[in-house]
This record gives C-alpha cells, structure tokens and sequence, in this order.
C-alpha cells in the first residue's frame, strides 16, 4: 500500500494505491487519523487501488461515522471496475458516496 | 428462601435492592407453582382481562372486543396478524404519539427489533409488559440463584455486556433493545454494581468496547456474575481477553490505554479518570495468563463468579460448550427461555436446565402446528400441545399485539407441573426446502460445527444460503475461521461437510446423492467479516445489541455481501470436480477401477497408447497400496478428474494405511541386471517414466499420491 496526502485548502485528498488489505488497513487507518480536525472535506482516491479486504471496507465505515457528526463530507474518487464491484456487492455503495 | 435473619439497616443500597428481589422471588415462585397446576384457568383469565381491558381501543372496537367472551369468541372474531398488521398504528403512535390505538395500558419504551434487511421494528412495550419482565429476568433468577449459592454474592459488582443505548422517538418515547430496558431497573445504580463503566454501556461510536468490558472486569477480582444479553458475547470476551492479554496486562501494570485500541480522543480521556497503575493485580494476572489456557481460567481470575445469565437456547447452545472450557464445573448457567421484544415466552426451571416452561401470567399463547400448512382451523391452546410435536408460537400479549404470529419455532418436550415445556428451535422463516427435504437452522449448525470438530479450526461464524442459479440447484456454506489446519484443502474440509450436512437428514442424502440437490459448497470468508456485517448493519440502523450473525441469507444483498468477501487464499482450489471410487484394497479390484477409467475416457480424445499407459500407472499404484499400506485390508480412495491445455487426467490415490512416502525412495539403477533390482522400487520407476506429474502428501493421517497424465 501507498498513501499520498495532498491539502487544497482545507479540503484532503488522499491516494491510496496498492492493496488495503488485513495487514495494510490498519496504516490506512492511522493515516486518516493522524489528518483529523485539519479538514473539513475529505476525497479518497482510489485510482491506483488494485484490492480491498473486508479490513479495509471496515476502515471506510469508521471513518464516515466518525466524520458524520461532523458533517464533514467524504467522497471516494476513481474507482476501478473490480472495486467498484466490490462496493456494489457489499452495499457499501449504498452508504458511501463513490463518484 | 428465609430471609428473615437478616438485618436490613445494615446492608448498603444495593444490597436492600437485589434482597427485595431476592424475597419477591419467593412469592413469584410460589405463584408460578400454583399457576402451573391449572395453566389454563389463569391462562383463559389473562386472556379476558387484556380483551376487556382494551375494548375501547381503537383495535379493540375494530375488532368487537366488548362482545368476546370466550376464547372461541375471541378466535372467531380477531384475525392472526404479524408486524405489518400493526405498523401503521404504531407509526402513529411514535410519530404522533397518539394513544389508546392498540392497548389502554401506559407505553414506557419502544423496542428495537431486529427485522432483516429492512428497517427495524418498534415493538411497543408497557409497562404491564415490563412487571413481568422484572419479575421473571430478575426476583425469580436471584432467588434460584441465592437458594444455591447463598447470599454473599449481593455484595459484588457484577459483568454487564449489554448495550444499554436507548434513543428517542418523535412521540418522546424511549426506544431501543428490550434487553437494555430490562436493564433500566438499576437505574444510577449501574455504575456502582457493574464494573464495565459508561463508556461501554453506552458507547460512542468508533470506541473498542471489548477492550473496556476485558480491562475494568480483570482489574476486579470479586465479580459474581455476568449478564450477558446473548451468551455469545460473553465467549467474545473471554476470547479477546485470551487473544490480548499481555496488552491488557501491560495497561493495567501502568495504568495506560494502549495506543493501538480505538477510541475517541474524549472517551480515553474519560476513562484516564477512572484507571490507575495496578502493578499488583497486573502481577497476579500475568501469573494466571501464563499458566495457560488449558485450565479453566475464569475461577483463576474471578474466583467468586458462578453465574451467567443470557439466552443459551437455539443457535446458542454451541456457545455454552465453549465457555465452559473457560469455566469451572460448579459454574451455573441462567439460560433465559423464549425471550423477546414482544414478551417472555418462556422461562428455566431451574439453574442450568434449557429446559423452559410456559408462563400463564405472561401472555396468552395459541400455537399453529408446522405441519398444518398455516391452517388456521388447527391452532391449538397450551393444553392440546402435544409432547414431541413441533408449534410456531401466536401470542397475545401485554403491549397490544393480538394473536401475533411469532415465526418461531418450539417444540413442546414435557410438561411441568401440568404446564408445557418447550424448546426453541428455529425461526420459521428460517426453514429451506429445494426438493422436499427440509433443512433449518438445526440441520445446518448440526453439519457446520461436526465439520468444524473434525477438522479441529475454530468456527467464529457462518451462514448458509440456496444457490438457485446452479444446475442443480444446492446449498452453499459460507465460514469464518480461525487456526484454520495447515494440512487440509478446501475441497476435503468442503467433502465432509458434505457428508455432516447429509447426515442430518435422510431426505436431503437421497437428493444430494441422486443430483436432485447439487453436492453442498463451502468458502471461507476473510477474517472479521462478521464483525464488518455488523457494522454495516449498525451504518443503516439496526440497534448493535440485535444483530445477529445471519444463518440463513435469503436476502440478495446478504448473498452478495458475502460472497464478495470470499478469501481467495482459504479458498484457492484447481476449479476441478473430482470423481470418486472407493475400493477395497484388494487385488481382486484393480479391474474395478480400470474399466472405470475406460468409462470415464470413452467419449473423450485419448489415443489407445495413452489409455495403456495410464493403466500401467493405475496398476503399479493400485497394487502397491493393496500390498504395503494395511496389515490386513482396508480401502483406497481413487479421485480423477479431467483438465484441459492441455488435455490431462489428474488422479489422487488416497489411503489411511502406513504412512509411506515412495518418492523418497531413490530411482534405481535401470543399469544394473534385473535380479539385482529393487522389485518395488520397479513398479514407481514405470510410474515415474509414464506420468507427467507425481506428488506425494500425507495429510490427517492418509497418504495422498497424485499423479497427472497428459493426453
């Protein structure tokens, strides 16, 4: 796995590349909450991401639980085809926002 | 129970507390005694009560209920309904707070049910309903529990797993799981006789709550018992405790949280109030945890617990077997009966029994018989409940629900008193049926956990579900394990699984072994899927203390859900259906699995040299195993199957005799005159010289030789 974070504003991207898997998600993890407080939008890219485990979709719902009382929005940016089917199977699209 | 030596101005608040359930526990019993001598006199009385006592509700006038006067009355006037006949009343009731439209009595809560996929139930609850509740949960249990092992306990804290978040609805009404409302009694007192703190009962999002329950119970030592709404979270957390607990230790040496357990910044702040260094305890506890876990370690680490109060019925029991690895032999268990939102169906007879009697002052019960196909001419009383015969429960209850169809399944095992006893076994709706076998949730826990005793893993969780698109159509077993067993494929754990799941029911062998029903499938799930499931449940809606890991998925959703979440590495197989011939390992036989191969290539492009030299290979291999592998005789189990690119055989031949591994065995010298060679070591050079592949294992105790041929 790779992260890449970039500030615009107070608006985060993050690109994650690789695979977020039962060892990398917990990185993944760290590295969103290291970030905390300093944002108010948050973009996860994905254009590099090749795998997704179950470990890794937890992250994804933690973090927007987290963010929601907030209000804070979070989007997930370019989605390849075998992701993207991922999150269609799981539900997960139903309760993330994936453009 | 005498109590009467006892001197009340000197016990503390919550020992008055738990004494005068203690002493209502005796009349409780005592009635319940009485009641169940004549179970239909005061059965028929509550009945009446409740029809006359809510005649001028709205659904009371609907229904004529001033014009009822006997049950057959009442059965022809008041049609059985479930949750839909109901939902649009109580969405008046909590959106607008409306009343007198169900029942006259006071609604104090709303409980949230678990429905399935959908949006969750408000099951109204009064406070009628919630009397009833306290007197059997708590002033019954306390006095069976004090009647056997005194009365010390009282001053204890004890172990509450349940969740106690409540929300609110429109109507102001509070709403949340029945079993946090029955844990209301305690009122502000929960926090001085439990020893989990706030931050657990009521839980931020995002807060590790196993971590909080595992650290305050371990740094007290005088625990007396736990509550736990399903008896599964109590095996959760003795399993996080034996996975963490050098961590654990470590945090209560220094009175740290470690950096690696999740919370909110607020919640560990919180809880830095309530912690300090225990070097002490943290001694005595790693002493304990190291000495291992072979040993019961609860008394090691809680001496004074010996109750465990929770639903152990149904799906449950399996649990049970597995905290008792924990616990001690003279540990009680309190295995609550039929117990729901909609009321306590039934209650234990006595401490560790699952065995549960109905309740005559509870609600008023009619019971539709499984096997009468929803004919509503046959629904029975509880006095024409036959012993062995299997009942979906219809009650009437306190809150406002008339002749409610349950979906739950029991069957009445004896009588106590003159009252039926019952157990639970499945949700109705839980019930499968490709091709007229039929298969609940029984039959396929039965087959999930012999599979998971012969292989040794630790099941964590699994479900089940009807692959319709296949032809034939077959059941698919879906697995979360842990110390999944280095020496086993897929397919052998899939095979007996198999053969477990066909075990369970005659009808269901017959189809399977016929290709009626395809033969059933196992994949292994990625680890913490369940935990994932969970909180995808919760991100919609559900209450987290009713998820329930879902055995049967009938929902599309569900099925995909989990499936995506297949772990590729568990599961990794060649794609290949095997076939199978099992012979004696008898020389005599070798023509039996010759002229099977002939059949088996017949139809396919295979030269007549090929053929000979697979047979040449078969042979050599058939006949080593008839000579070497048993003393006397035993069987050989021949796998083969075709793949392609190219075109190949590949042959498993398998036997449970002498461990013998021929590839050890050097190649000989092909130089030397014949009579100086190896006779054995012959038969493996032409097998060596005719197969393109040879592969030895020796996996749970059989000897596996494979061998591929190409074409």
């Amino acid at each position: 796995m790779n992260i890449k974070k970039n500030y615009n504003g107070k608006e985060l991207t993050i690109e994650v590349g690789d695979r977020i898997d039962t060892v990398t998600a917990p990185d993944f993890e760290n590295e969103i909450m290291d970030e905390m407080g300093k944002f108010d939008s948050l973009i996860i890219d994905f254009t590099d991401l090749e795998y997704i485990s179950s470990a890794g979709l937890r992250v994804l719902i933690a973090t927007q639980k987290k963010l929601k009382p907030e209000n804070i929005p979070m989007t997930i940016k370019n989605v390849n085809d075998t992701i993207n089917e991922i999150f269609k199977m799981s539900g997960f699209d139903k309760i993330l926002k994936i453009e | 129970m005498d109590l009467g030596d006892i001197d009340i101005s000197e016990l503390s608040f919550s020992e008055q507390f738990y004494l005068n359930f203690i002493s209502q526990g005796n009349n409780v019993r005592k009635s319940l005694d009485v009641m169940t001598q004549n179970p239909m006199e005061y059965n028929t009385a509550l009945l009446m009560k409740i029809i006359k006592d809510n005649e001028n509700t709205e659904y009371g006038q609907k229904y004529d209920f001033a014009n009822i006067k006997s049950i057959e009355d009442y059965q022809s006037k008041v049609p059985i309904t479930d949750y839909d006949s109901y939902a649009d009343y109580i969405y008046r009731m909590t959106e607008n707070g409306e009343k007198n439209l169900l029942t006259s009595y006071e609604v104090i809560h709303y409980a949230k049910s678990s429905g399935t996929m959908g949006n969750p139930k408000r099951i109204p609850i009064t406070s009628l309903n919630q009397d009833i509740n306290m007197k059997y949960n708590y002033a019954y249990l306390f006095n069976l529990f004090a009647e056997k092992v005194g009365l010390e306990w009282i001053k204890y804290p004890f172990l509450n797993l349940t969740e106690l978040s409540m929300s609110k609805l429109p109507s102001g009404d509070t709403y949340g799981s029945i079993s946090g409302k029955i844990m209301d009694v305690f009122g502000d007192m929960i926090s001085e006789i439990t020893t989990s703190p706030t931050e657990a009962l009521i839980p931020r999002v995002g807060t590790n709550i196993r971590y909080i329950h595992a650290r305050f119970a371990l740094v007290n030592p005088d625990i007396s018992f736990t509550i736990s709404s399903f008896v599964s979270l109590f095996l959760e957390f003795l399993r996080y405790i034996k996975g963490n607990w050098e961590l654990l230790v470590n945090d209560i040496k220094n009175g740290t949280i470690d950096e690696s357990i999740k919370m909110p910044s607020e919640v560990r702040e919180s809880l830095f109030g309530k912690i300090e260094p225990m070097p002490e305890r943290a001694e005595e506890l790693r002493k304990i945890f190291e000495e291992g876990f072979d040993e019961p370690i609860v008394p090691k680490i809680w001496p004074r617990m010996s109750l465990l109060i929770g639903c152990g019925s149904g799906g449950f029991k399996n649990y049970l077997k597995k905290i008792k690895e924990f616990t001690s032999p003279d540990f009680n268990f309190a295995l609550v009966g039929l117990t729901a939102s909609e009321g306590i169906f039934s209650l234990f007879t006595d401490l560790n029994n699952p065995d549960s009697v109905l309740i005559p002052d509870s609600m008023f019960y009619e019971f539709l018989p499984v096997d009468a196909n929803d004919d509503y001419g046959k629904i029975v009383t509880m006095d024409k409940l036959e012993e062995g015969k299997e009942y979906e429960v219809i009650t009437t209850n306190l809150s406002g629900f008339y002749r409610y169809r349950m979906k739950d399944v029991v069957r009445c095992i004896g009588r106590y008193n003159n009252t039926p006893m019952i157990e639970f076994l499945y949700r109705l709706d839980q019930c499968l049926c490709l091709a007229g076998e039929k298969v609940n949730g029984e039959n396929i826990r039965a087959a999930a956990y012999k599979t998971e005793k012969d292989f040794g893993f630790d099941l964590i969780e699994f479900s089940v579900y009807v692959d319709s698109d296949s032809s034939p159509m077959k059941y698919v077993y879906l697995m979360e394990v842990e110390d999944f067993p280095e020496d086993v494929t897929k397919e052998c754990i899939q095979e007996k699984l198999n053969e477990n799941f066909c075990a369970t029911d005659s009808v269901l062998r017959n189809k399977i072994e016929k290709s009626i029903i395809g033969k059933t499938e196992l994949y292994f799930l990625q680890p913490e899927t369940y935990l994932l499931y969970k909180e995808l449940m919760v991100a919609r809606g559900t209450s987290p203390a009713q998820v329930k890991p879902p055995r049967i998925l009938r929902d599309e959703q569900d099925v995909s859900f989990f499936n995506v979440l297949r772990d590729d590495e568990l599961n990794k197989n060649n794609g290949l259906n095997m076939e199978e011939i099992i012979l004696k390992s008898n020389i005599e036989n070798l023509d039996s699995i010759l002229l099977k191969i002939e059949e088996f290539l017949e139809d396919k492009d295979v030269s007549i040299k090929s053929k000979l030299k697979l047979e040449l290979i078969i042979e050599e291999l058939f006949v080593n195993i008839c000579n070497y592998a048993y003393e006397k005789e035993g069987e050989i189990k021949i796998q083969y199957g075709l793949l392609e690119d190219p075109l190949r055989i590949t042959m498993n031949f398998i036997d449970c005799g002498v461990k013998f591994n021929p590839l050890d065995k050097e190649a000989p010298d092909l130089t030397l005159e014949a009579n100086q060679r190896d006779i054995g070591g012959l038969g493996l050079t032409i097998v060596r010289k005719n197969a393109d592949e040879i592969d030895y294992k020796y996996e749970n105790n059989q000897n596996i030789l494979s061998i591929e041929k190409i074409f």
